[in-house]
């Protein structure tokens, strides 16, 4: 249960992190954003999302994986595997910490 | 900033229908996190605009600074960094390191930094710039080893100084202040080497938001304080003069606390720039003056108007002070060693900035003088500033000259001999937009300008501005109206109309109506008029003019005018264009 949990609170900070950069994208969207299917989605664009995204999971998106992280699954699934270990990340979860509301 | 924060900043104005405030951003290298944060920064203190930051084609610093004067920017934004003088100085090309190279690397750096400053010096007079000069470390291009200061590179930094030189001296131009030297070489907090190489983002988030807040800071210069009210026993001096007698109170180096002589050391040299410095102690009179009269004081008697020493709260002291300078509590900072003292001001004085004295405190001291430096930071000092003192003791003693039993305020208006002077040449006076932009209560619309809105807003032939300035028996005020608007052959529009709340009770702004009647020989005055929260005495006047309350533009006849005015005593001198 508890890392449902900290999996939907993940996916929904990351969906305001999306919403902050792609202000155009309607909300139901957000979940299915990729860079094909929105526009504004550059190379420019990918570097600020990385920047909203380390500041409000306190983590680090080094240059060399940005270009993997091209949609919202891409991108969970990487704050999912690779830093769900990261004590603060688990701790901001749990404790539903929405940095960006 | 967080960089989270300059995004949502900036999208919150995004859609707001707000004049725009354009800027230009010029910088070598991708712009992106500056840009943000400039744009971010500069929002938050522009809010009755809405801040766009343009770029350039980043890579050609030169050709972006020459092409800064066609677009349509009212502001620029510079971040120079050792690439723009010469690619080699960077990581991001392989033109070569060795000491042959050297040679030419620093003769090219300094044609570039002449090329600079050629675009820098084509640039009006009244176009604001901020230049942030190279922050980022150098790469080892030198052969001697890195804790060691070359002859090349004190060539190359020698050069950027000169051009630094020559900028602060411009009207236009503002340097950022290095804080401290560059980063260490190797330190991760101002450079960013990878972010360089993959993405040609050389700064650092932390350090793109530090460059870009000294920039916006710049173009966006808080408005100053006016003026500082100060405790005496354990602030100004250390000791209680009531207790220990006036001889005793110290603040050198000998007794140990040469942080109160660095205080007063500090308060004086702001009064002599034109801030107002005033006392409010609890304490016996004739003790103050006492010690005042020292002659090791270092804030001199003469610079601190008006001392209220009594036993009585010092909020009462502190409204009395307000009044006699007659400036609203937000320009105003309270400094006490107490405080209870701080609480009991603060709660009458909402606005009023309370800063605590500790003068056990080193550390504490040493932030408060830089931050009472900033409090106070002026551009330029001009002439006015050294009279505000003089003028609001000589506006007091015309006030109590004008309650003088047995002379009547007609009687005295009459025996002032007050003298105005108009200038019709006011709009390049630097004084008259400083005036226009802090003056409160008597400001017809409120709007502020900066240095370019208020240049360009003269570019129409028919468009003028005047200031007006001020003395009589009692000393001279300075410049203390600026009047602007267009003239047709009828009516004169005034749009920007302020006095400075020291020339109130002198009949010069009904002097002020004339000189405009009369220098366009109009039969009629358009006011562009707008309540403020502040402008009450303004509503005032013009409510007695105009024989009703006015909520938004309206006019008066000449005829109306010279019927309403009440009878004038000054001599009037005028300056035409």
């Amino acid at each position: 249960m508890k890392s449902k949990s900290i999996m939907n609170d993940l996916r929904q900070r990351l969906a305001q992190c999306f919403s902050l950069v792609f202000p155009d994208i309607e909300a139901p969207e957000v979940y299915s954003a990729s860079s094909s299917s929105v526009a504004a989605w550059d190379s420019l664009a990918a570097i600020i999302l990385a920047n909203v995204i380390e500041e409000e999971f306190r983590v680090k998106l080094d240059y060399d994986v940005l270009p993997e992280l091209v949609s919202f699954d891409l991108i969970l699934n990487h704050l999912n595997n690779d830093h769900l270990n990261n004590d603060q990340l688990k701790s901001d979860a749990l404790k539903n910490n929405h940095g960006i509301s | 900033m967080q960089f989270t924060e300059a995004i949502k900043t900036i999208r919150e104005y995004s859609s707001v229908d707000l004049p725009l405030c354009r800027v230009r951003l010029v910088t070598g290298f991708n712009p992106l996190h500056l840009q943000t944060f400039l744009q971010a920064h500069l929002q938050q203190r522009i809010p009755a605009s809405r801040v766009v930051v343009s770029t350039d084609v980043y890579g050609d610093m030169t050709g972006a600074l020459a092409r800064v004067q066609t677009s349509t920017a009212e502001m620029c934004a510079i971040a120079l960094e050792w690439p723009d003088l010469d690619p080699r100085l960077g990581f991001r090309q392989l033109g070569g390191w060795g000491h042959k190279e050297l040679t030419d690397i620093v003769v090219d750096a300094q044609s570039k930094l002449v090329a600079i400053r050629k675009s820098l010096e084509s640039l009006p007079d009244h176009f604001p710039v901020a230049l942030s000069l190279p922050t980022l470390p150098l790469p080892p291009v030198f052969h001697t080893p890195s804790w060691q200061l070359s002859e090349s590179e004190l060539h190359l930094r020698h050069a950027v100084d000169e051009l630094a030189l020559w900028a602060a001296g411009r009207p236009n131009i503002r340097l950022v202040r290095p804080q401290g030297q560059e980063m260490d070489v190797r330190s991760p907090q101002a450079f960013d080497f990878k972010g360089e190489l993959v993405a040609g983002l050389p700064y650092a988030i932390a350090h793109a938001d530090q460059v870009a807040r000294y920039l916006a800071q710049l173009l966006a210069s808080p408005v100053p304080k006016k003026g500082l009210i100060t405790d005496l026993d354990d602030t100004l001096w250390a000791g209680i003069a009531g207790e220990v007698g006036p001889e005793a109170v110290s603040w050198d180096l000998d007794s140990k606390t040469q942080l109160h002589g660095l205080y007063q050391q500090l308060l004086r040299a702001l009064a002599d720039q034109g801030v107002l410095i005033g006392v409010a102690s609890k304490n016996d009179p004739e003790t103050v003056e006492a010690v005042f009269r020292r002659p090791d004081i270092v804030l001199p008697r003469d610079r601190v108007f008006p001392v209220e020493a009594h036993w009585n709260a010092k909020s009462e002291s502190v409204t009395r002070i307000l009044d006699t300078w007659n400036v609203h509590a937000d320009s105003v900072v309270f400094v006490d060693d107490s405080s209870s003292e701080l609480a009991e001001v603060k709660a009458t004085h909402r606005e009023i900035e309370c800063i605590r004295f500790d003068g056990q405190d080193y550390a504490e001291v040493h932030s408060l003088l830089y931050l009472l430096r900033d409090l106070f930071a002026k551009q330029t000092i001009t002439q006015e500033d050294g009279l505000r003192r003089e003028s609001l003791r000589a506006g007091s003693v015309f006030r109590e000259g004008a309650k003088s039993p047995g002379v009547s305020h007609e009687d005295f208006l009459r025996d002032a001999e007050a003298k105005i002077t108009f200038d019709f040449a006011a709009a390049k006076n630097p004084r008259s937009l400083e005036l226009v932009n802090k003056t409160n209560q008597f400001n017809l619309n409120g709007t502020r300008y900066n240095e370019a809105e208020w240049h360009d807003s003269f570019a129409a032939s028919n468009t003028f501005a005047v200031n007006a300035s001020y003395r009589d028996k009692y000393g001279p005020l300075g410049v203390i109206a600026v009047l602007a608007g267009q003239a047709s052959e009828t009516a004169v529009t005034v749009n920007t109309w302020v006095m400075s709340c020291r020339a109130f009770g002198r009949r010069i702004e009904y002097q002020c109506l004339k000189a405009i009647l009369d220098r366009f020989l109009a039969q009629e005055i358009v006011f562009e008029f707008s309540a403020t929260a502040r402008n009450k005495y303004l509503q005032e006047f013009l409510e007695s003019l105009l024989g009703e309350t006015p909520d938004g533009p309206c006019r008066i006849s000449r005829a109306v005018f010279l019927d309403r005015c009440p009878k004038m005593y000054h001599e009037v001198q005028i300056h035409h264009e």
